[in-house]
């Protein structure tokens, strides 16, 4: 009889979480979860998958990221291993036409030619690669203001009012003025980096050598402190805002079931439901966001690594033939390639944070 | 961009150029110190053109974003504690003509607002068929527990 009578008082609970899962396809159409899945190509909605009703299989999802991993870094090898066999073909003749002859200021002459050669054939590609990363990091900037909102405003009906609003807040102030520095700032300076990178193979001088470290030193150095001051501005915000979102959810709940009758209860459990759904909606609409931008970044940062690794190895083939302008060139132009990785990365993280922020709220 | 990067790599292999050229004397010192200042000059003048405006102008949008996230959230949270609310209401009512032993085929219920957060029953349509004996007493259920009188009860019985 005790046990009959724990397990009646039991149910109510079990009432309660049906309730929440019955509302949550409403609570995905209410909060206009789709608008995350707006925006995406055909390659990227393929990896992140489908939001669903409340049920976003984040397991299947990271499996088709990591097989869209392999498979771009397949494609784009495939593609570049003609390229850099090219390059590789102008180091060794370079080597062979140096080695051939014995003035060394044709030598020198050649290795110019070389160098030349090598620079117009790829600043043209160097600079597909900038707008290729410009407009990834644009991308990235767009869906943020459309998913952000998403997120954050199922992540406030959830409970955490205070908090959600000021995360929100500054995860978009952060953004908006870190792309903001990266068009204006970081992007110039790659572009200084290279332009020196290219002075200093064709004369090699340590003047153009320190320059080409500034350049190098400044842009690295605008991603540093933008990062942090990115996380410090999240952190921050989250630890002053997050402790008075608990104390008024649960101030709420108890003054709604002291002061109304069965249509009060009814109330009550509809407040408790929504707060459930609300809390469905935001972690499914986070892990969305996140497979979201990770799926974004996979084809650009492909790329990237393919040709950084491309040019360090011609760099290394440079070396072996004891090309210092050719090498100098390629060493440089892979440096200028992380750089770009470290943009990218960088925008990618920040966002990576404010899905995360939004995802950990705190709720009742 | 392209303008750009083709006058910063002229400026680096003409300074470079002229370096090569020039012999080791006071000249070359000269050189060095002019084109160091020029190719700064280059390198620096993205961080001198940063918009210290920016911040500003995002600072007072900060104020606005949130007002907006708390907002959209209060209006998503209420039109979905409005659809829980009904529908814990017809479960209600579902429930108690399960007990009864009336099958009920559906019902729509609608609710009037009376509070910032807050609803009450208002009228119901409730469509039963097969054993309708007990419809009277589901009838009253719904006037007592939840408030809806019998005239805004609409009841459609099936055979």
């Amino acid at each position: 009889m005790r046990q009959l009578f724990c397990v009646l008082l039991l149910i109510p609970l079990f009432f309660c979480k049906a309730h929440a899962q019955e509302l949550t396809p409403s609570a995905m159409d209410i909060f206009d979860a789709e608008i995350m899945e707006r925006g995406l190509s055909e390659e990227e909605a393929e990896i992140s998958g489908e939001l669903g009703d409340g049920v976003y299989d984040i397991g299947a999802a990271l499996t088709r990221l990591w097989r869209g991993v392999f498979e771009k870094l397949r494609l784009e090898m495939h593609t570049g291993l003609g390229f850099a066999l090219s390059l590789l073909a102008l180091v060794f003749l370079c080597a062979f036409a140096s080695a051939v002859c014995t003035i060394s200021q044709i030598r020198d002459a050649i290795e110019i030619c070389g160098v030349s050669t090598a620079a117009m054939l790829l600043t043209g590609s160097m600079n597909s690669l900038v707008s290729q990363t410009v407009e990834a990091i644009y991308r990235l900037s767009d869906y943020s203001k459309a998913a952000l909102p998403v997120l954050y405003t199922a992540a406030a009906a959830s409970g955490a009012v205070s908090s959600s609003a000021v995360r929100y807040a500054a995860a978009s102030l952060a953004l908006d003025v870190m792309m903001s520095l990266s068009q204006k700032t970081v992007i110039p300076l790659i572009y200084a980096y290279l332009a020196l990178t290219l002075g200093a193979s064709v004369f090699p001088n340590p003047l153009l050598e320190a320059m080409q470290q500034l350049s190098n030193w400044a842009a690295k150095t605008v991603l540093k402190a933008s990062t942090i001051a990115f996380t410090a501005c999240l952190s921050i915000s989250s630890l002053i805002s997050t402790g008075v979102d608990a104390a008024a959810v649960k101030a709420t709940r108890t003054v709604i079931s002291a002061s109304l009758p069965v249509v009060g209860g009814m109330l009550s459990d509809a407040s408790a439901a929504v707060l459930a759904a609300a809390g469905v909606v935001r972690s499914c609409t986070g892990a969305f966001g996140l497979m979201a931008v990770s799926a974004m970044c996979v084809g650009p940062i492909a790329l990237l690594s393919v040709k950084s690794c491309m040019f360090k190895a011609v760099a290394a083939a440079a070396d072996s033939v004891q090309n210092a302008r050719l090498r100098k060139l390629f060493s440089g132009l892979g440096n200028a390639i992380g750089l770009l990785m470290g943009l990218l990365g960088c925008s990618a993280i920040m966002l990576f944070l404010s899905f995360a922020a939004g995802m950990k709220a705190v709720t009742a | 961009m392209s303008a750009a990067l083709r006058s910063l790599i002229a400026v680096s292999l003409i300074g470079g150029a002229a370096l090569h050229i020039c012999p080791p004397n006071g000249t070359r010192q000269i050189l060095k110190l002019l084109i160091t200042a020029i190719l700064a000059a280059a390198v620096l003048t993205p961080l001198r053109e940063l918009d210290y405006d920016l911040l500003g102008l995002e600072e007072a949008k900060l104020a606005s974003a949130e007002a907006r996230i708390i907002q959209e959230s209060r209006q998503r949270e209420r039109s979905l504690k409005e659809q829980a609310f009904i529908r814990n209401c017809e479960a209600y009512i579902q429930s108690h003509a399960e007990e009864l032993g009336i099958h009920v085929e559906n019902i729509r219920l609608s609710v009037v607002r009376t509070g910032e957060e807050r609803w009450e029953p208002y009228s119901v349509s409730v469509e039963v068929s097969g054993n309708t004996a007990a419809t009277e007493e589901l009838c009253q259920l719904i006037q007592t527990e939840l408030g809806i009188p019998a005239e805004r009860q609409v009841w459609t019985l099936h055979e």
